[in-house]
């Protein structure tokens, strides 16, 4: 069997000083990553021929090929995230600072499996006042 | 030994504020300097679906607004130095740093941190086995404290949310005596605590179909302690370290019951104890990390030849205890007999000298024993007599001892062109092979490197290496129970006959099911090839590059580096890996207040194995 799995990342930063009492920073990274296995083959058990949903007969069918060899699909993973974040630093006066902060991450799950879904997403305002003395 | 870090805390605080105060009621006028800041904030946050990704490290992902505080301070005058920096976001989520310097003499740095790490769930819905419908097989969380009224025919898992508090406070201090110049004693110290819930999963020897999961209580500590003294006299450096290391598992115990298998077996048969290694019924711990101490001493030399060459030795004793073997209620119900000791020994002497103004040579050779403990304990048989009891001793793959000899070169060809070369030996001989193919391994390794200054504004690193293990660690007849001795034909299906793996006969009309659930003979026993997944010959490629043209306002930054391995070595297979990581980052700074960065990475790994699984009937 091949296992693969790769990774892609795309990322931009920025830095600008728009005025004297005020500065911006920008960011952005956006990931995308993907796992597969391919060509699994298992020979079959004895237990291959019948229905296994027959309740009375539970074990007939259980390792028949189309089902164990199906595993292939059960290893794919998908998720693509972004993230991104801007920041902006203004001088009120000269020892007084006004800070705001935008956060997010959105998680895009494509081939949930065993953690089941999990896309998400979370995002965050911040600001403060600094004082400085 | 047991020191209570709250002594520490006390000390490290006193000394600071008294640092910070009393130097600053002795300054005068104009001479000492003092910044300060205090922020106060807010924090808006705000989650959609799963969290486990999206704000693993979010410690305020389930807040919507909360206040934000923080503070700095910076003091400096003749004698004293002190800064301090700190933030605080909530009670899961929260940063602090600060380090004082008195007159060089007694110099301290401290720092805390915590944080929430969220963590998944395996919803254990993709496990069917032989149960193809909702509610059959797997998942059985339903029947414990997990989810005690979940529904398991709705074919989806209950909700949990798993996270730990993680929290760790740091401190080093140093004193500098002026009567001993050149000797510095010192003292470094660390907690970390791990603090909430996870996810435990147990499961029997029918464990193909029923796993069970479990919420784990999480409340775990790790403490560092960890006197040092060193001493700069002249033409000889000496440092002497003693680390005590204590890991405390106060987390409630798991238990998982293991009732003697009903189904699909008959109790009262004789054979139903098949599907279990171990007789006894009833809770049993799960899922427990062993509390251990560590005690470990580093001592090590440098010493200055003359102005061309230099020597390095050190040596390395530690020993590593389970200290939780004491609750398990000995051999005679299955406990271990051992205390579970590591002792590890290294010594390392390495030789460093310019053989001219462009050529350096550096030879090295380090040697390591390790020693583990071997484990005995006992399955209970059939009947819970002793006499059918069995006893078996677990010998530790982890004795070893190892060799390694290095030889490296540095060579500076041109004023722009520096070569670099290595050869590296390493013998690895293991105490304990019962699985393996091979108990001895050796593997060499050369390398190569050059840097090169190829232009104005272009640095090239390029590298190379070379690595060739003589006898790959493999486990002997790991896979491949010809299906001959499994009793089917070449179509897969039972051929009626029972082979005798031992003699090669068939017994005609033996009860299949009593042959095939004897596991350790006639599954294990009859494995015939080899598995591995350690390369026998690796080639790395390292190539980096960052260039910025004249005159230009743009840099850039590109790097690659591709591994690729391969081992046929005894196996029915050819293995082979390869990954790729590289990437290029390219800086702009079209005006004097603007700087931009853009940045692409690719990583990829492939691997091609024979993928061998046992999967039972449950």
């Amino acid at each position: 069997m091949s296992y693969d799995d790769s990774a892609h990342t795309l990322m931009a930063t920025a830095n600008w000083q728009a005025m004297d009492k005020l500065s911006l920073t920008f960011g952005i990274a956006y990931s995308m990553a993907k796992s597969e296995i391919e060509d699994v083959f298992f020979v079959s058990d004895p237990h291959t021929a019948g229905d296994r949903m027959d309740a009375a007969t539970p074990w007939k069918g259980t390792y028949d090929l189309a089902n164990t060899n199906d595993m292939e699909a059960y290893s794919d993973l998908e998720y693509n995230t972004l993230d991104f974040n801007i920041e902006a630093l203004y001088s009120i006066a000269s020892n007084i600072d006004l800070t705001v902060k935008y956060l997010l991450t959105n998680v895009d799950d494509q081939e949930n499996y065993v953690y089941g879904d999990e896309s998400g997403l979370y995002h965050s305002l911040r600001a403060w006042i600094t004082y400085r003395f | 030994m047991k020191i209570d870090p709250k002594i520490f805390y006390g000390v490290a605080l006193v000394g600071m504020g008294i640092l910070a105060t009393g130097g600053l009621s002795m300054a005068e006028e104009g001479e000492s300097k003092v910044e300060a800041s205090v922020s106060a904030g807010f924090t808006l946050n705000d989650t959609n679906d799963r969290t486990s990704r999206a704000a693993e490290y979010q410690s305020l992902g389930d807040e919507d607004i909360l206040p934000a505080f923080g503070a700095s301070l910076f003091v400096e005058q003749p004698g004293l130095e002190f800064s301090f920096d700190g933030m605080y976001l909530d009670d899961q989520d929260m940063q602090f740093e600060g380090e004082a310097d008195f007159n060089r003499v007694f110099g301290i740095e401290a720092e805390y941190q915590k944080f929430y790490h969220r963590l998944a769930q395996d919803e254990l819905i993709n496990i069917r086995a032989t149960s193809a419908a909702p509610g059959q097989g797997a998942q059985l969380w339903h029947t414990y404290e997990y989810a005690p009224n979940w529904d398991v025919n709705t074919d989806t898992a209950p909700e949990k949310e798993f996270g730990v508090n993680w929290s760790e406070w740091k401190a080093r201090g140093v004193v500098r005596l002026p009567s001993l110049p050149g000797v510095q004693f010192g003292l470094s110290a660390r907690e970390q605590f791990r603090q909430g819930h996870e996810q435990a999963m147990a499961m029997t020897k029918c464990g193909s179909c029923h796993i069970v999961s479990h919420d784990r209580d999480v409340d775990e500590k790790t403490l560092d302690f960890k006197p040092f003294v060193k001493a700069d006299l002249g033409q000889l450096s000496l440092e002497y370290s003693f680390l005590y290391r204590e890991f405390i598992n106060d987390s409630d115990k798991a238990y998982h019951r293991y009732d003697p298998a009903t189904h699909p077996f008959n109790r009262s048969s004789s054979k139903y104890g098949a599907v279990n290694y171990d007789y006894r019924d009833g809770d049993l711990e799960i899922d427990r990390v062993p509390e251990t101490e560590k005690f470990v001493h580093t001592l090590k030399a440098k010493y200055d030849i003359d102005a061309m060459q230099s020597v390095f030795a050190s040596y390395i004793h530690s020993t590593t205890t389970n200290t939780s073997v004491d609750e398990l209620t000995g051999v005679a119900d299955g406990g271990s007999s051992s205390e579970l000791d590591v002792n590890y020994d290294a010594g390392m002497l390495s030789w460093s000298a310019w053989l001219s103004e462009a050529l350096k040579l550096n030879i090295s050779g380090r040697y390591q024993n390790i020693d583990a403990d071997d484990a005995t304990y006992t399955l209970k048989g059939k009947t819970g007599s002793p006499a059918d009891d069995i006893t078996y001793t677990r010998e530790s793959d982890e004795s070893r001892d190892v060799l390694k000899l290095k030889a490296d070169v540095m060579y500076r060809m041109l004023s722009n062109l520096t070569l670099r070369g290595g050869y590296e030996f390493e013998s690895i001989n293991r105490d304990n092979a019962d699985f393996l193919v091979e108990q001895d391994t050796t593997i060499h390794r050369v390398k190569a490197k050059a840097r090169w200054r190829a232009a104005r504004g272009l640095t090239i690193n390029a590298g190379y290496k070379f690595t060739y293990d003589t006898d790959p660690y493999t486990i002997e007849n790991a896979a491949y129970p010809t299906h001959i001795d499994l009793g089917v034909d070449d179509s897969g299906n039972w051929d009626g006959f029972i082979n005798d793996p031992i003699t090669g006969r068939y017994i005609v009309g033996a009860p299949r099911f009593q042959a095939k659930n004897t596991y350790s003979k006639y599954v294990y026993g009859t494995r015939t090839e080899n598995m591995s997944a350690d390369p026998e010959f690796e080639h790395q490629i390292n190539l980096k590059a960052n260039y910025v043209p004249s005159g230009s306002n743009v840099f850039f930054d590109g790097y690659l580096k591709y591994t690729y391995g391969t081992n046929d070595e005894t196996l029915c297979y050819d293995w082979e890996n390869q990954v790729m990581d590289t990437g290029l980052d390219v800086t702009v700074t079209p005006a004097q207040n603007v700087s931009l960065t853009f940045g692409y990475n690719f990583f990829n790994r492939q691997t091609d194995s024979e993928f061998f699984i046992p999967y039972y009937h449950g």
